[in-house]
């Protein structure tokens, strides 16, 4: 099974405004989020923003997606009961997004910005290795 | 019989109704601008066996020529809101590089005790997803060359697995690595548990446990891409000892500190009851004393009488506690302390025997 992903002719799709909060909500659909959330949203010192929701103090900044990467936002229209080609279509685009923390400041510590380590390691991790490297290696190891 | 068939019939209209009205279910992803660059190219995300994690798992494909990883990330309480739309699934999904040698690794591994075979024998015919990696995205000799002798024969390349190589090769990514965590400074090994405090302290003395650190941390990465066997394998090779579990060695000491704990306690026990004993042989004399100095006269009847009216005072309190308090294990203690008062109440009533006696 394989899915594919229609990015193609997206390069300049829509801008949204997206924000990543601190819960879990079980549900998925349409709300008023600019006037319910977005329109409470406050500058504090520096770059901080505070807002709440459901009256739990959110901490947050605007954050930008890593340089490396193009972050978007994916859909799956219609699914075909056979399983055996699915679509993907893109829905749009953001650069950066609204990062909340629930009553914490970020920083960081914060799992979000642990995980971006990840683009560096596997990019090293990756390169390939050269063969006189590995005889290098194998003769360094015959040694001891 | 109508009814019936009208209400068999509803719940299935009802289920089908919300999958067509279902809202739209968005997934975040990050997409590596490589994969980007022409956009002529089609993107697709397919399944691959992951030695690693054991079962087939979702990498992306561009164009049948390049390969990367899809990794989650998922915390366990996020979600998104996307313009107007709430999104439940608070993962993002991110496209890492990979290098395709580890994919191929697990394969050639399994045919390591045969002859060398040509790339299309080495995946199974029936494993199509095995083929489809071997056949369009592993060029061979240049994928292969560090993990396998190459032979070639008739025009034809034959690859068989060399651990020689494939643990060099291994160790060499597990140092680049290691380099790597070291320069992000990433915090590692028994630091990592407080982010947040340790720093000053990794500096100067620790410096080689650190070191330790990093390239253990280097080795569970790689580990991860790697079947377990020859996970072991590396480690050995790079000699990274048996991690003193954070979790265990504690306990250890826990369970010896309880060990401890319960002797000192039994030895506690044992003391009180020796004090126990000592005070009981201390009633004794004082009640010799006291029936010394019944003897004497009728004043001690006097001292006696409170004393016997306290004893029942307390006598029923030891009563009503002593069928409470067994049950919780945290008031051993008091339990001692009441059995003694209880001792020292009949100590008190013996000499009032005594006295009724007398």
């Amino acid at each position: 099974m394989s899915i594919s992903l229609k990015v193609r002719g997206d390069t300049e799709s829509r801008n949204l405004e997206v924000h990543y909060l601190p819960a879990k909500i079980n549900g998925n659909g349409s709300t008023d989020v600019s006037n319910y959330f977005s329109s409470y949203t406050r500058e504090g010192q520096g770059n901080l923003l505070t807002n709440a929701i459901r009256g739990f103090p959110l901490n947050g900044e605007i954050v930008e997606v890593p340089t490396t990467h193009s972050s978007y936002v994916l859909q799956e229209t219609e699914f075909s009961n056979t399983e055996k080609s699915r679509n993907i279509y893109v829905t749009g685009n953001f650069s950066n997004f609204y990062y909340w923390n629930y009553d914490k400041i970020p920083s960081n510590g914060d799992a979000y910005k642990q995980a971006l380590y990840l683009f560096n390691i596997s990019k090293e991790f990756s390169e390939p290795v050269s063969e006189t490297d590995i005889q290098i290696e194998i003769e360094n190891r015959r040694k001891i | 019989m109508s009814k019936k068939s009208t209400r068999s019939s509803k719940p299935t209209e009802e289920t089908v109704v919300p999958a067509a009205k279902a809202p739209a279910l968005y997934k975040v992803m990050f997409i590596s601008k490589e994969l980007l660059e022409d956009p002529e190219n089609e993107l697709t995300l397919e399944y691959f066996y992951h030695p690693g994690k054991g079962k087939p798992t979702l990498f992306i494909t561009k164009s049948n020529t390049e390969l990367m990883e899809v990794k989650e990330f998922a915390e366990p309480r996020r979600c998104w809101l996307i313009n107007n739309d709430v999104c439940s699934n608070g993962r993002i999904y991110m496209t890492t590089p990979i290098d395709i040698t580890l994919l191929a690794l697990h394969h050639i591994r399994l045919h390591r005790s045969q002859k060398a075979l040509a790339l299309d024998d080495i995946g199974e015919a029936d494993d199509k997803s095995t083929l489809r990696l071997l056949r369009e995205f592993i060029r061979g000799e240049e994928h292969l060359r560090c993990i396998a002798d190459v032979k070639k024969a008739n025009g034809m390349v034959f690859y068989k697995y060399n651990a020689e190589k494939t643990l060099a090769w291994l160790a060499i990514k597990t140092r680049r690595v290691t380099e790597k965590l070291r320069s992000i400074g990433v915090h590692c090994g028994q630091s990592a548990m407080s982010k947040n405090y340790v720093r000053g302290e990794l500096e100067g003395e620790n410096r080689e446990e650190s070191d330790m650190d990093y390239l253990r941390m280097a080795c569970d990465i790689v580990g991860d891409y790697l079947d377990e066997d020859l996970y072991e394998e590396l480690k050995k090779y790079l000699d990274i000892p048996e991690e003193k579990p954070l979790t265990t060695a504690p306990k250890k000491e826990e369970k010896e500190k309880g060990g401890k704990k319960r002797k000192s306690l039994q030895q506690l026990n044992s003391n009180e009851n020796k004090k126990i004993k000592l005070e009981d042989k201390g009633k004794n004399a004082t009640d010799k004393l006291k029936s010394s100095g019944l003897v004497d006269g009728s004043p001690t009847n006097d001292h006696s009488r409170p004393n016997s009216s306290s004893s029942e005072e307390v006598s029923p309190l030891s009563v009503v506690q002593a069928p409470i308090t067994p049950s919780p294990v945290k008031e051993r203690n008091l339990t001692a302390k009441e059995k003694a008062l209880a001792k020292s109440a009949k100590g008190t009533k013996s000499i009032a025997s005594f006295f009724s006696k007398k």
